[in-house]
């Protein structure tokens, strides 16, 4: 038997889809940073970001018949679901954890360096800057902006995980540039 | 590009929790199906309600406050029927409300990511133990509903002795939908001990015309809820319930007058629904997982019904 070491999302998924608990595992290592960043981007907080994280991928494991692959990758599936994780259920993420089976506490045994902490806090706030302005639009143009200009999804990825056309989904967009451009011009104006 | 919003560069998650995330993660999907000695809470959704009545132990019938020492399930409509299990539950639960910073109407000073779209949904209410609707426990963990006039508290505790609690708070401390149902029925706290099935705790609102609340668990089972003051409560033991199950109304004349699947329920509405001025109450969802990007059109909306607290 051979065994590959770096097998494709869709050899991972099919694993997955029969119970492969070794895919879940290698699947999350792979797009865990991916999820949580897209995560931290959509609500502003680093360890909201790790509830969601992990609420999305319990989500993944739940729902791994019904995955969407889009040539041939997971991720834009697991950021949409971590979208609407973010969306409706971010208060929830915290219940999510509830059904995690905890481990112990060693595991966070270890201080934050004072730096990183600091430039996550400096993080926080940023995005809490630039949210109170992406808050503004409406939710499927701030969902765009977040998974194609954030999260660097292509467009005909992210269109067809979201069920959409790429037209539709470029459209958004747009919009949203424009949108933010104003909003960002009108505060900037209303400052001076 | 650069681009004024950009958001700030990308971050590792941390090492430790990383290996921590994984190893939660793993060891929550590894659990063998269907265990009896050993609870999971699945799923937990919100809340809302007002109390009443006595204690009931499902399948170990018993004294109120009377706890058996095996497992054991019960449901208690009010704070005068916890027992005194429960009633450490509902300590737990409001410790840690009571630690959570801010109990404020403002989603944005929370971080709340549905942003401007779910200002109801912003926080959760100060509650006490009077608040309480319904409390029901399986073993040692317990879902209780807390509703106050204005929002709703959900909560999961899980007890073991010589361990930390664990568990999670949800809720609205202004619930602009309070005064409406998505039709006779609406679950507001469900968990599961498997993923959409297993055995379930369920408990919820209901409107005046329903009289009997049954859950059909989708394998010819069923599991009797039990009503007061326009709140309901369940907990199956034993029970296979599969996600084709069903929550079925029927009004004093014990004709069926609503059918719907659980495992959908208000967090994945099927149907929109209006208030008698055509105003859209309840949008239509796709679920937790599913976007709704359309928006919905009022002539096609079905009528929420009305709740209060007398049922």
């Amino acid at each position: 038997m051979t065994t590959r070491l770096h097998p494709s999302d869709q050899e991972l998924w099919s694993a997955l889809a029969g119970g492969d608990e070794a895919a879940f595992g290698q699947l999350f290592e792979r797009y865990a940073r991916a999820v949580y960043n897209h995560a931290f981007r959509l609500c502003g907080s680093w360890s909201v970001a790790e509830d969601i994280t992990q609420a999305t991928f319990l989500v993944a494991w739940r729902r791994r018949g019904e995955a969407r692959l889009v040539d041939g990758s997971a991720l834009p599936w697991l950021l949409v679901v971590a979208t609407n994780t973010a969306r409706t259920e971010w208060r929830s993420a915290r219940r999510w954890r509830a059904l995690l089976r905890r481990v112990p506490q060693e595991w966070e045994a270890h201080a934050d360096p004072a730096d990183e902490v600091a430039g996550r806090l400096d993080d926080e706030r940023r995005m809490a800057s630039v949210l109170s302005a992406v808050r503004r639009l409406p939710r499927a143009e701030r969902e765009a902006v977040a998974l194609c200009l954030w999260s660097g999804v292509p467009y005909a990825e992210a269109a067809a995980v979201l069920g959409i056309s790429e037209v539709a989904l470029r459209s958004r967009v747009s919009r949203a540039r424009a949108r933010l451009a104003r909003i960002f011009s009108t505060d900037n104006r209303q400052e001076q | 590009m650069t681009e004024f919003f950009d958001p700030p560069p990308e971050r590792d998650l941390p090492a430790r929790q990383v290996t921590r995330m994984r190893a939660e993660l793993l060891s929550t999907i590894s659990r063998p199906l269907r265990r009896p000695t050993r609870l999971r809470v699945a799923v937990v959704a919100a809340t809302a309600v007002v109390a009443v009545s006595a204690v009931l132990l499902v399948a170990r019938p018993g004294l109120p406050g009377a706890e058996p020492s095996g497992g054991f399930e019960l449901v208690a409509m009010g704070p005068s029927e916890l027992s005194p299990t429960l009633h450490r539950s509902v300590e737990q639960c409001l410790d840690w409300n009571a630690q959570e910073p801010l109990h404020t109407e403002n989603s944005a000073e929370r971080g709340d990511a549905s942003g401007g779209g779910q200002p109801d949904g912003a926080s959760w209410p100060a509650v006490t133990v009077d608040d309480l609707a319904v409390a029901a426990q399986r073993d040692d963990t317990a879902a209780l509903l807390f509703l106050t006039e204005a929002g709703y508290l959900t909560c999961d505790v899980r007890l073991r002795a010589g361990r930390e609690p664990t568990g999670g708070l949800g809720g609205a401390a202004h619930w602009p939908q309070r005064d409406w149902l998505p039709g006779p029925v609406q679950w507001l706290s469900l968990g599961s001990t498997e993923p959409d099935g297993g055995d379930v705790t369920v408990s919820g609102r209901i409107s005046a015309r329903v009289h009997r609340l049954v859950l059909e668990h989708g394998d010819g089972g069923s599991t009797t809820s039990r009503l007061a003051s326009g709140v309901f409560g369940l907990v199956t033991k034993g029970a296979e319930v599969n996600q084709n199950a069903e929550l079925v109304s029927y009004d004093a004349d014990r004709n069926e007058i609503d059918r719907r699947l659980l495992f959908q329920g208000d967090r994945g509405l099927e149907h929109c629904y209006v208030d008698p001025s055509g105003q859209i109450v309840y949008p239509p969802t796709t679920g937790e997982d599913e976007p709704k990007l359309e928006p919905a059109l009022a002539a096609d909306c079905r009528p929420a019904e009305r709740w209060t607290s007398s049922g």
